[in-house]
């Protein structure tokens, strides 16, 4: 039954998404039919709200369904859709970006896993951006509505120093934790600079590296201790947020 | 008249004009594809279905920021290639106590022009290497106008994340004074800290030889292995090292720790002496 609303939902906003992003090739997305979770077993992919395969777009029947207290589920589709709409057209338009974009965060982070995580927050945040820059859009409300992590924490509030939108995120809970100065260096990169992503991603990563230190004192004091984990690494394992759209792309292409 | 009128009279009279020309030259051919009501063709706005769509692109505060960056990363280039400039005269760029101080002089006066965050600085530093943007690097005086820029930031703690850079900048830390920390992410060059002037320099890395030669005060740690000439004439302060120090210099006064264990003053070291 809710699926069924949620097709109706798509296929009335349809229309007026692809007019609105200029008629981008993209077939109608679907949606991800959600099983009932048995007992004691933790619901799947409840996190993710928009899966990419191929041009194919999939929207998360549980996703939308667990925000529909915080926001109006067609609120919602718009927002996902607008995200990944952007994704094909304008970051990262194709997978040779994808692959370049993810080579040049792995030069800086050195992990594999870390570097993919890297370049696919880099990819979120300059679609987002892009997107609230040149059309009206949800995505600012669907932000404001996410449950956070870390990281999420950390990007949230670099978009409201990017966007000057309010999405929540008290600039003393930045602070406390040590994540202003994160936040200040993120802030400084040209993320619609197609052009200079390649720089871009690699400052990203290196502001994300190893950075939660803060503190005076605290900065010399660990010199001669060692280091288990860089910040980034600290950073993105602590990412356990239940709801993202970040991780959307899984599967793009 | 409505603006909409004049549009439609203007494509319509450039049409005809074109349709005059070809008379001329070309003998006239009925197009299969043109249609019957020739006037409704010409006017139709093929982009009409456009007109209704709302597009925003209100100047988000990143443009600012990222136009404001881009600002003082060009005074800050200015700065550099004035100094350039100054110190291209003597051809060759030789580390001596008066060339240093010379060059020094020169960075300091332009670098107090201009406003900038610790994190100007570090772009800086990656922007040295791009030899598009700057296109000469010379390890000397390229230091030296880092060192200054350090020592005239508005910031008490400058952390400078350098470990993907290629080059190993020298001089780094150079009269760092009192109530300044400086951290530094990743290996330094030759004359790292010298004359220090009470302030902390970290170094998350390696450094090479001189380092903390003609240091006057403050603390220099240096994460891992340290080159020949450690503390040269070095007048007063301390230098810690995790790892390993490969030669003492002459040391005045001053204290020299190599993992936890002091040194100097100790027996166990001696000064021009390779480990």
């Amino acid at each position: 039954m809710e699926e069924k609303n949620l097709d109706s939902i798509i296929e009335e906003l349809w229309p007026r998404l692809k007019k609105k992003h200029l008629y981008p090739e993209i077939p109608l997305p679907k949606v991800k039919r959600t099983r009932a979770p048995k007992e004691g077993e933790a619901e799947e992919d409840e996190g993710v709200g928009l899966e990419m395969k191929q041009k194919q777009m999939t929207i998360n029947g549980a996703f939308v369904s667990q925000m529909k207290d915080k926001m109006e589920e067609r609120r919602v589709v718009e927002a996902l859709l607008d995200h990944g709409i952007t994704h094909y057209t304008f970051c990262p338009w194709d997978f040779h970006t994808h692959l370049r974009l993810y080579s040049e965060a792995k030069k800086v982070v050195g992990d594999k896993e870390l570097a993919k995580r890297v370049s696919n927050h880099f990819i979120d945040i300059i679609a987002d951006t892009h997107c609230v820059k040149k059309r009206l859009t949800e995505i600012p409300e669907l932000h404001r509505n996410l449950k956070k992590g870390t990281i999420e924490e950390v990007i949230a509030s670099l978009y409201q120093k990017i966007w000057g939108i309010d999405l929540g995120i008290q600039p003393s809970k930045i602070s406390v934790k040590g994540h202003a100065d994160i936040v200040r260096r993120l802030a400084r990169i040209p993320y619609l600079d197609r052009s200079r992503w390649g720089e871009s991603i690699q400052k990203f990563a290196r502001s994300l590296k190893g950075g939660t230190q803060s503190s005076r004192g605290a900065r010399f004091e660990p010199l001669f201790q060692r280091r288990d984990r860089s910040g980034i690494e600290r950073l993105c394992q602590t990412d356990h947020g239940p709801v993202r759209i970040q991780r959307c792309r899984r599967g793009l292409f | 008249m409505a603006e909409g009128d004049k549009e439609e009279r203007f494509v319509f009279s450039v049409f005809k004009g074109v349709e005059l020309k070809m008379k001329s030259s070309i003998p006239r051919k009925k197009s299969p594809i043109l249609p019957q009501d020739k006037e409704s063709w010409i006017t139709k706005n093929p982009f009409e279905e456009f007109k209704t769509l709302a597009v925003s692109a209100p100047d988000l505060p990143l443009d600012r920021i990222v136009q404001s960056t881009e600002a003082i990363m060009d005074r800050i280039r200015w700065g550099y290639e004035k100094l350039l400039e100054e110190e291209a005269k003597e051809l060759v760029w030789m580390v001596q106590y008066n060339t240093i101080i010379k060059a020094y002089e020169v960075a300091e006066k332009y670098v107090k022009e201009i406003d900038y965050t610790a994190e100007d600085i570090e772009e800086f530093c990656f922007a040295l290497e791009n030899t598009q943007r700057i296109p000469y690097l010379i390890p000397g005086p390229a230091g030296i106008y880092i060192s200054a820029l350090c020592n005239y930031a508005k910031e008490e703690e400058i952390v400078l994340k350098l470990s993907e850079l290629k080059t190993e900048i020298n001089l780094i830390g150079f009269r760092l004074p009192r109530g300044k920390q400086l951290m530094v992410d990743g290996d330094t060059g030759d004359f790292t800290g010298i004359g220090l002037e009470g302030g902390e320099l970290a170094i998350e890395g390696n450094a090479k030889n001189w380092t903390g030669a003609g240091m006057r005060g403050g603390k220099i740690l240096i994460k891992k292995n340290i080159g020949l000439h450690t503390g040269e004439w070095m007048m007063g302060g301390e230098i810690y090292v995790g790892g390993r120090v490969r030669g003492l210099g002459n040391i005045v006064e001053g204290k020299i720790y190599e993992r936890d264990k002091l040194v100097y003053p100790g027996k166990g070291r001696y000064p021009n002496l390779y480990y």
